[in-house]
């Protein structure tokens, strides 16, 4: 005889766990050696074999005892007929994912060995009307041989039982699994005709039908199955009818299982109730509502578009409130999410320290921490683990913390705001800010700058009053290249020739009292035009009156000089502007004037992803070099693309590597400036990498022209590339 | 902030770390840059310059561990229909093997992966992790998922060959994983003994079929292969030697790993033991000859923090054979019991237990060994003078010349990096 593990499905209060008991019982009691699993988080599966509850649920066992220390006996308890009991437990209602519960369950049975011990069947008592994919772990082919299907006549029990044949079918296909459908009746009018046409459309056997009885709560008062308190009952011998089923199953005496062939819900109206649906269903109307505007959530360019998302909205989060230098970010995460973001604004921060000598932020270690959330969490909740890290960050003494969420609390339902709230009363003074943005659930890392500058928005008071000072705001600046710091710098520089003062860098490297005082601005300069960038400043527009320079940063000479002059003239500073514009003139003259013997004449061929390259057009227009074409490739930041060359240079879109490679090949530039992805060795061409950020001012271009200079006397292809033909 | 990686990213690298296999994951892009990052450039085989761009599906311009990018509605709906589209193109691929690892968010769906892979056909080259060892220590990770590995290929028993042994617990996490296993495959070298494999750190899944012929394993790290151990002794007899003193790290741990294994073998250690007389040979006129006038490095201080089995033989040699201080020995999660506690043992023996455990930052070492974030940080925040990384890291440098930490070739390497702090020394 072979082992057979049955699953017993249907809607949550249908009966299964009675039916289940009785009939582990009925086949107990012929002889046979029988486990009975329940994987409902209510944990009563085995209540009537057991006579009480189990003293341990396998995840209460899980979250109490060390892996080491496990052993089966402790969650294997014996009920009635020597039937072996085990209940799955699962978390709180509310919190944590029962589902993930179900699966950690069978992952522990199983490596502590129980399918060394051969049951003749175990039975898998499983709510129903749950459908995630934990709860379906025992259709798997590796536990449930075959499933019966628990149901009254009500509509929404077979609308249960429907839902769990679609489970099935998603599961197993073609597959016969279905051993049937047993009705448990309610005693409602037609009952049985309901439950037979179902039973029909669907192709299924009705293997037994129990009727309503008293005899089963006088059987539950006495805390046992009715196989046991009333075994000569007709009851009874409907249990042993179905264990007998069970075991001509095993026996593989007959063909008795079934494939799953659910109906639509269409169909399932049709068949159970016997009515067609009612026509054509009208969308709602709001126009007759007022609508009170509110600031609205900026979707980033991936998200809108529903393109594959490049990082996620945790670690952009993440990057954001870690720019808050007086502030606790806390990572409600498992270890590895922190990782991805975290060793990188690590060394940037380390490595733009030591390349540049810029002054190095010992502090950043310390303002991050993580709830370093385990399986444990994922089945109860993170909530706990939340509320301590959060007090220890309040005992490092951190008054404002941030709590940016992963995928793991986002799935699993934890409150964090709920959390904060409670944290928040406990310890007044503290104000505790959450970031929702559960990992890449809301989206890619560019979402999660956008949400978490709208929330830090959020925090500012309110103001549409401009000042009248010279403190200007810089805005939504990028931080994840080494040189951003150094070339802030360089803007900071040009500001203070002009008497302006910085105000508030929003967000980075900044004090949360800073952020606060950002409406004691007189303007904003935004760093950046791209899509993430004017998403910041529609958000900052709608709580601060502080009014955006419409010109961003400036790269190279004639870039700096417009946006020099453009700031100038709103503090009425033109005059100054002019002389720090002669000054650096004939500093850039000079170095355009040496590096022209070797650039001029020279053609440039740009390949890169839709991102203002003006700043390379201007300084080639400077060096009389000629630029053949821009070709945009794709990437999945892509944006659109603006130039004021577009007129003059050739612009080809949806550019690839292999056009890039065939205009090499026919065009054959002496230079070739590409962002990504690099040269192919037998492109055979010179090239130049397009820095993320070349830097800012008014020589920051004419810097890169210099490496340019070098390049066109070096090799087109270095020697060490020929060693890598032949690797695929 | 506690900046380890954790047993997920150990389930992706012992997977990475078999020559020809791949890890799949199912997972956001987001989970997969760090580890994939890590595992083309601590273990590189393909042509980085042939590579295409972000176009190419489920690759995203990075050759290793390909992902199934889940977003929102796979959390919702099921990876079903990613993990149909990926399977195929991988396998086009021709790994040897083949392993889908859940992210965590993953783990939460319950996607059937199992019957997926047997749908595609793939179930003879492909096993599935539903579930990893998220936010536990990576050693666990490591030594669970290589524990799988070795399980699911149903390796044959095959008849045990004398002198011919496994080396256990290497992961390409490891500082010079690649410098270390040479170091020690030349000392077994020496001593007349063949390394069969390395699971999980460089050897293919025909070299991991091959090793039910050796006659024994050899622990190096057993934070990372206690499991896998055990696994080949209960499973094919083969039984497992444990260095007492931990990892061979500076010369007299290196003297007393050879004799265990001579002992264990039966091989002859003279061999290799004379290697080590030499290499110390050398080393003595190297620091007889090196004069600071404050006596450097006796006296120097240094802080350590990695695997016991490494923090403990390191701390012993630098103490005993430098004179140097430990002012700060932390072990890292997934500790082994008995090199951890033969560390605070011998910290207590010698009056230091005050370090075991002591904040680095507090303690202010001269040199620190440990990882470069940590390291860099105390030595920019001006706590430290050297940072001496002993793990990989997304963020380290890039070597050429082949080094160790291990063995007599590593011996002479920790001195190299000593002595070249040292000469600055006031």
């Amino acid at each position: 005889m072979i082992c057979i593990r049955i699953a017993v499905y249907g809607k949550g209060g249908i009966g299964k766990s009675t039916i289940s008991a009785n009939v582990s019982a009925a086949l107990a009691q012929d002889g046979l050696r029988v486990m009975q699993i329940g994987c409902d988080p209510k944990h009563d599966s085995t209540r009537l074999l057991i006579g009480g509850e189990v003293p341990t649920t396998v995840l209460e066992y899980i979250k109490n005892v060390l892996p080491e220390d496990r052993r089966l006996e402790e969650i294997v308890f014996k009920g009635y007929g020597a039937v072996a009991c085990v209940e799955a437990g699962g978390p709180e209602p509310g919190v944590g994912c029962a589902g993930r519960g179900i699966i950690t369950t069978f992952e522990l049975l199983e490596s502590l060995g129980i399918k060394s011990y051969s049951f003749d069947v175990s039975i898998y008592d499983v709510l129903g009307d749950v459908v995630c994919g934990g709860f379906a772990v025992p259709v798997r082919d590796e536990y449930a041989d075959a499933v019966f299907i628990v149901t009254s006549g009500e509509y929404l029990s077979l609308y249960a039982a429907n839902n769990i044949l679609r489970g099935i079918q998603n599961f197993t296909g073609q597959t016969c699994k279905v051993a049937g459908i047993i009705h448990n009746a309610r005693g409602l009018e037609e009952e049985d005709d309901r439950v037979t046409r179902f039973a029909r459309a669907v192709r299924l056997p009705i293997v037994a039908s129990i009727p309503r009885s008293e005899i089963f709560a006088n059987a539950e008062k006495e805390g046992c199955t009715v196989i046991e308190r009333y075994p000569a009952s007709p009851e009874a011998s409907i249990f042993r009818q179905i264990a007998g089923h069970i075991e001509n199953i095993r026996s593989a005496r007959s063909p008795v299982l079934y494939p799953a062939l659910p109906l639509s819900d269409k169909k399932l109206e049709e068949i159970v109730l016997q009515r067609e649906a009612r026509g054509t269903v009208q969308k709602y109307d709001f126009s007759s509502f007022c609508v009170r505007e509110a600031p609205g959530r900026h979707l980033s360019g991936s998200v809108k578009s529903k393109r594959p998302l490049i990082g996620c909205a945790f670690a952009g989060a993440v990057s954001v409130t870690a720019q808050i230098t007086d502030v606790a970010t806390i990572m409600h995460c498992p270890r590895s999410c922190l990782l991805m973001i975290c060793e990188k604004l690590l060394d940037t921060e380390q490595r733009s320290a030591t390349i540049f000598g810029q002054p190095y932020d010992p502090g950043l270690v310390n303002r991050l921490l993580s709830t370093d959330m385990t399986d444990e969490e994922f089945i109860f909740g993170g909530e706990r683990i939340l509320a301590e890290t959060i007090e220890s960050a309040i005992k490092k003494g951190f008054t404002h913390i941030f709590v940016v969420t992963a995928c793991p609390p986002g799935i699993v339902g934890d409150n964090v705001g709920n959390v904060a709230k409670k944290v928040s009363e406990q310890y007044p003074g503290v104000q505790v800010i959450p970031v929702p943005v559960d990992g890449n659930l809301t989206g890619d890392f560019a979402q999660g700058v956008l949400d978490t500058y709208r929330m830090v928005a959020g925090l500012m008071p309110e103001s549409k009053r401009v000042k009248e000072c010279t403190s200007v705001n810089i805005v939504a600046e990028k931080w994840l290249a080494l040189n951003d710091e150094e070339s802030i710098g360089v803007v900071e520089g040009l500001l203070e020739r002009l008497g302006v003062t910085v105000n508030c860098r929003f967000l980075r490297k900044c004090s949360f009292g800073s952020l606060l005082d950002f409406n004691n601005a007189a303007l904003n300069l935004p760093a950046d035009n791209d899509d993430a960038s004017e998403g910041i400043r529609k958000t900052l527009t709608s709580v601060s009156g502080v009014p955006f320079l419409d010109r961003t940063l400036p790269v190279g000479f004639g870039e700096t000089e417009a946006w020099l002059m453009a700031v100038a003239e709103f503090f009425g500073r033109e005059a100054l502007a002019n002389e720090i514009i002669a000054e650096e003139r004939d500093e850039y003259n000079r170095r355009i004037e040496r590096l022209r013997p070797h650039l001029e004449g020279k053609t440039v061929l740009i390949s890169t992803y839709p991102r203002s390259v003006d700043w390379i057009c201007d300084l080639a227009e400077d060096l009389k070099m000629s630029i053949v074409k821009i070709g945009l490739t794709y990437s999945p930041i892509s944006e659109s693309f603006a130039s004021r060359h577009a007129g003059t240079i050739p612009v080809e879109k949806n550019y690839t590597v292999d056009m890039r490679s065939e205009d090499i090949r026919t065009i054959r530039p002496d230079l070739v400036l590409y962002t990504y992805p690099v040269l192919k060795p037998h492109d055979q061409a010179r090239g130049a990498h397009i820095p993320y950020c070349p830097g800012f001012g008014f020589h920051a271009a004419v810097e890169r022209a210099e490496l340019w200079s070098r390049l066109l006397k070096l090799p087109a292809t270095e020697g060490w590339k020929k060693d890598g033909e032949g690797i695929l | 902030m506690n900046l380890d990686a954790d047993g997920f990213i150990g389930t992706l690298l012992a997977i990475e770390g078999i020559s020809d296999a791949r890890a799949v994951m199912n997972g956001p892009n987001g989970c997969r840059g760090n580890p994939a990052y890590f595992s083309d450039r601590y273990f590189p085989r393909d042509n980085s310059l042939n590579r295409r761009s972000f176009e190419e599906p489920f690759f995203f311009g990075q050759s290793r561990i390909p992902c199934t990018y889940l977003d929102s509605d796979d959390y919702i709906h099921g990876s079903t229909q990613k993990l149909r589209e990926i399977l195929p193109l991988i396998a086009e691929k021709g790994d040897a093997f083949l392993a889908v690892v859940n992210s965590p968010g993953a783990s939460l769906i319950g996607d059937d992966l199992n019957r997926l892979l047997n749908e595609a056909r793939l179930d003879h080259v492909c096993m599935a992790f539903e579930g990893a060892a998220y936010s536990r220590p990576l050693p666990e990770g490591f030594d669970e998922a290589i524990t799988a590995i070795l399980r699911w290929l149903r390796l044959n028993r095959l008849p045990r060959m004398n002198n011919r042994v496994n080396l256990l617990g290497f992961s390409m996490v490891q500082k010079y994983w690649q410098g270390n296993i040479a170091e020690i495959r030349h000392l077994c070298g020496l001593m007349g003994l063949t390394v069969v494999s390395v699971p999980g750190a460089g050897s293919s899944v025909s070299e991991l079929r091959e090793s039910t012929t050796a006659s024994c394993n050899i622990v190096i790290f057993p934070e990372y292969s206690r499991q896998t151990a055990e696994f080949y002794e209960s499973e094919f007899g083969i039984p497992a030697v444990y260095s007492h003193e931990g990892a061979p790290v500076g010369f007299d741990a290196t003297e007393a790993w050879i004799r265990t294994v001579a002992v264990a073998t039966g091989c002859d250690p003279t061999p290799a033991l004379d290697e080590i007389r030499t290499r110390r040979t050398h080393a003595f006129h190297r620091i007889a000859r090196y004069h600071h006038e404050a006596g450097y490095p006796k006296g120097a201080t240094f802080a350590v923090r990695g695997d016991s089995s490494f923090a403990l033989p390191l701390t012993m040699w630098l103490y005993e054979y430098l004179g140097m201080m430990p002012v700060s020995v932390d072990i890292m999660a997934g500790e082994d019991p008995n090199a951890a506690g033969c560390l605070q043992g011998y910290l207590a023996a010698n009056a230091l237990s005050v370090a075991f455990g002591a904040d680095p930052a507090v303690a202010g070492p001269d040199m620190y060994f440990g990882d470069d974030l940590s390291g860099k940080d105390l030595v920019l925040s001006g706590r430290c003078r050297k940072s001496v990384d002993i793990f990989n890291r997304t963020t380290g440098d890039i070597h050429f010349t082949e080094r160790a930490f291990l063995g007599g070739a590593g011996a002479l390497w920790i001195l190299d990096l000593i002595f070249d702090v040292v000469k600055d020394f006031p």
